[in-house]
């Protein structure tokens, strides 16, 4: 396949996943990890409640200073307090919903009905797999996030400073579609997270540039929410602090809808493009 | 077995909930409630004007619920990590209804609320000191000038000089300054040297705690009430321990400038001479006051050329926040008058009126004018300027609202008046002035002056009577009673 063919394959993948949207079933998987991340941010905006204060606080003061004890000053942190509370869910729930929307999608573009039963019992005997095979990338994300504060941090221009959150999206984005197909790899092509590691960079000949594509178009989905959850400052600044928690549950629901687009559009690439490809190798 | 387990788990929940601080919570509670209060007050000041009654009375009961549910006097004394941040919150809440009710503009109740949150934040001194310091400001707007006197008296005496979260209260310990420099404006300077005194003995002791030179606010309120006292030397002594611990050139130039000052108050111009250059060459923004103690310091020195160049350094700066212009043409005009050039001086203070027409420079400088045609004897030209500056003063009464400004110009055109001979009109002017400042000290010896001027003035000999009876009885400056008592026809 060229390069312009690489690329229709990824539009065109975008495209017969966003013809799936009205199918409940396939958005079942990620509602879990979204449930999750609400309450996540309930809990958070009662970090003060003695039910919560004795687990909460020290966390919270360690994360984002002593001014998240006070009020409104926790709404200022939401977004980030809740961002890397997400983290966690991301590397559990998040895998284990792509591994399950992997096996509904795959039944979709298959021609047969997805049945959600089926999904999740696959996906609870392969969950271990899936968890390890998708936990170098939530490392990777963490590690960069790490090494452009500690680089922001550092003497440098405020132009450069000013450019960090760009450079930590765009390496994001590219650690994301470089491992694209891992949950492919572990659902539909049954391998372990050693042997889906390895075939990983067999991957990136046909499929790297689809996988760019898709991600790409689920930054733009993602984009608006997350500029406007780093405006939660100005929110509270403009005496409605509880809205930023309505901001938040915002940009995790866009962040769901980013997750079920490349779960579907990679999993037809993989189908279309790759699986062939992991048999002759295998 | 399963259950069983899960039932250790949540019992084990339900324990370790039970560590969780209530405090924290009472906190962001009472912090909740302030913010809701805060934006109902907002949304009211956005446009005060159109706002209903019901959103002021809602934002002001939003206030008074914080500091119901969580009162200061409580939350002040309970032990633990959030108890002072709860009664901080709360005495916030109480001065803003005060500010608040200051904003809804009903003097009164203004006045009762500020009272209210001077009572309410009582065991928090930097709100306390916030707290008096607007109930002074509303008494000297509404011109209540005697009851500023006890505001002072209660902040430069109940509070602490030192705020726990806040360090050192400059209001605080401005307010022993302030209280004995009103009082001398009223005549009882003697009144003043104990407030001075007793306060010089507090900063002294505040100081026995700290490390040497001792903390700069101390030191310069130090410097301060022994310059009132008279004591230039200590107040030179305690700038001298103040320059030691100076951190940067802002505070170097401040301190020169004040040594300058302090100098000048001894006799020393040869030092206030050097300490003005210091500071001048020090920069910022405080050049222009430096160029200011040079002038003086060359007066002294006897060298009037070198004195005007100075004054015209002053007036001659392309920006003037402070207003120094003023200052310098007043002192200019008067040396000019010492130095026999008397058109100059006239001028000066003529140019001094146009700029500054409502500035207590113009006003004394009406007044020189005047005076020196009398000194003179020119008795017509002394009646030609006073006609002018009354017709002045006049005009400044009708176009500026301001009571102090209104006060001081009602007083010089009532000694106006009485200085070119129109007396029966001066004591009109006398006691217009003393009804519509009723209480002050300032208006009570204007009514005083008037009572004395009406009993020479033939047929108010009975009106006299009746006012000196009235000040005697009823004035609120022991001394103004005292004076009127004594001036009293005996037998009446």
């Amino acid at each position: 396949m060229n390069l312009f063919e690489q690329f229709a394959l990824g539009l065109q993948s975008l495209w017969f996943t966003l013809r799936e949207c009205g199918r409940p079933r396939l958005w079942a998987p990620f509602l879990v990890p979204f449930v999750v991340q609400c309450a996540g941010i309930g809990l958070l905006a009662l970090t003060a409640h003695p039910l919560l204060s004795w687990l909460l606080a020290p966390i919270v003061v360690r994360l984002a200073g002593p001014d998240a004890l006070h009020y409104p000053g926790l709404f200022v942190h939401l977004p980030g307090l809740a961002l890397t509370a997400d983290l966690l869910v991301v590397s559990t729930l998040g895998a284990l919903a792509s591994g399950a929307a992997t096996r509904l999608f795959a039944s979709v573009f298959e021609g047969r009905s997805p049945s959600l039963r089926e999904a999740w019992s696959e996906t609870a005997r392969r969950a271990w797999p899936l968890l390890v095979a998708q936990l170098p990338v939530t490392l990777l994300l963490v590690g960069i996030g790490f090494a452009l504060d500690a680089f922001g941090q550092a003497r440098v221009s405020s132009i450069t400073r000013a450019m960090l959150p760009a450079v930590q999206m765009v390496l994001g984005t590219l650690v994301q579609a470089l491992f694209a197909y891992v949950p492919a790899l572990v659902m539909l092509g049954r391998l372990g997270p050693l042997l889906a590691w390895r075939r990983v960079p067999a991957m990136w000949g046909r499929g790297l540039l689809p996988a760019l594509v898709i991600f790409v178009v689920a930054l733009l989905v993602l984009l608006p929410m997350q500029l406007l959850a780093r405006q939660s400052g100005a929110v509270v600044a403009r005496g409605l602090p509880e809205l930023t928690m309505a901001l938040t549950a915002l940009l995790f629901a866009s962040s769901m809808v980013a997750s079920w687009l490349v779960s579907g559009a990679a999993t037809l690439v993989w189908m279309s493009a790759l699986s062939g490809h992991v048999r002759e190798t295998r | 077995m399963k259950a069983s387990r899960v039932l250790v788990v949540l019992a084990a929940g339900v324990l370790a909930a039970g560590c969780g601080d209530e405090q924290l919570w009472q906190r962001w509670q009472a912090e909740r409630s302030l913010e809701e209060a805060r934006r109902a007050a907002d949304r009211v000041l956005v446009q005060p004007t159109i706002a209903r009654d019901a959103d002021w009375d809602r934002a002001d009961r939003l206030f008074a619920q914080v500091t119901e549910r969580w009162p200061v006097s409580r939350w002040v004394s309970v032990p633990g990590k959030y108890g002072a941040d709860i009664a901080r919150v709360s005495g916030v809440a109480a001065v803003s209804r005060a500010r608040l009710a200051a904003l809804r503009g009903n003097d009164e109740r203004t006045l009762l609320a500020w009272r209210a949150a001077v009572r309410e934040v009582a065991p928090l001194p930097r709100l306390s000191a916030e707290a008096a310091q607007g109930e002074l400001r509303l008494l000297e707007r509404t011109g209540r000038f005697e009851e500023q006197l006890d505001v002072l008296r209660r902040l430069g005496e109940d509070i602490p000089l030192r705020d726990p979260a806040a360090g050192w209260l400059t209001d605080v310990l401005q307010a022993p300054l302030r209280w004995a420099r009103e009082l001398r404006a009223r005549g009882r300077a003697e009144e003043g040297e104990p407030v001075l005194r007793r306060a010089v003995a507090l900063v002294r002791a505040a100081l026995e705690g700290e490390r040497a030179p001792g903390p700069a606010p101390l030191l310069d309120a130090l410097s301060e009430y022994a310059a009132a006292r008279g004591d230039f030397t200590g107040s030179m002594a305690a700038l001298r321990a103040r320059l030691a611990g100076a951190r940067d050139n802002d505070e170097r130039r401040a301190v020169a400038l004040t040594l300058a000052t302090r100098a000048l108050d001894l006799g020393q111009a040869d030092s206030a001479l050097a300490c003005a250059r210091w500071a001048e060459s020090l920069g910022g923004r405080t050049v222009g006051r430096a160029q200011l103690r040079r002038a003086e310091a060359w007066e002294q020195l006897g060298q009037p050329d070198s004195a005007l160049d100075a004054y015209s350094e002053v007036t001659d700066r392309p920006r003037d926040p402070e207003n120094l212009a003023s200052i310098a043409r007043f002192q200019r005009g008067l040396l000019f008058e010492r130095l026999g050039r008397w058109e100059a001086a006239r001028a000066e203070w003529r140019t001094l009126q146009a700029m500054n027409p409502a500035g207590e420079l113009s006003f004394l400088s009406m007044q020189k004018i005047v005076q020196h045609h009398l000194d003179r004897g020119e008795v017509e030209l002394a009646q030609y300027e006073a006609r002018r500056a009354i017709a002045d003063l006049e005009q400044l009464l009708t176009m500026n609202a301001d009571p102090n400004v209104q006060r001081q110009a009602r007083l010089v055109r009532a000694e106006m008046l009485a200085g070119t001979g129109a007396s029966r009109q001066a004591v009109e002017a006398f006691l217009d002035l003393w009804d519509r400042f009723p209480g002050d000290s300032v208006a009570e010896a204007a009514g005083l002056r008037a009572a004395r001027m009406a009993r020479f003035q033939p047929g108010l000999g009975v009106r006299a009577d009746s006012l000196l009876e009235r000040l005697a009885t009823r004035a609120v400056s022991t001394e103004i009673r005292r004076a009127a008592a004594a001036d009293r026809t005996p037998g009446r």
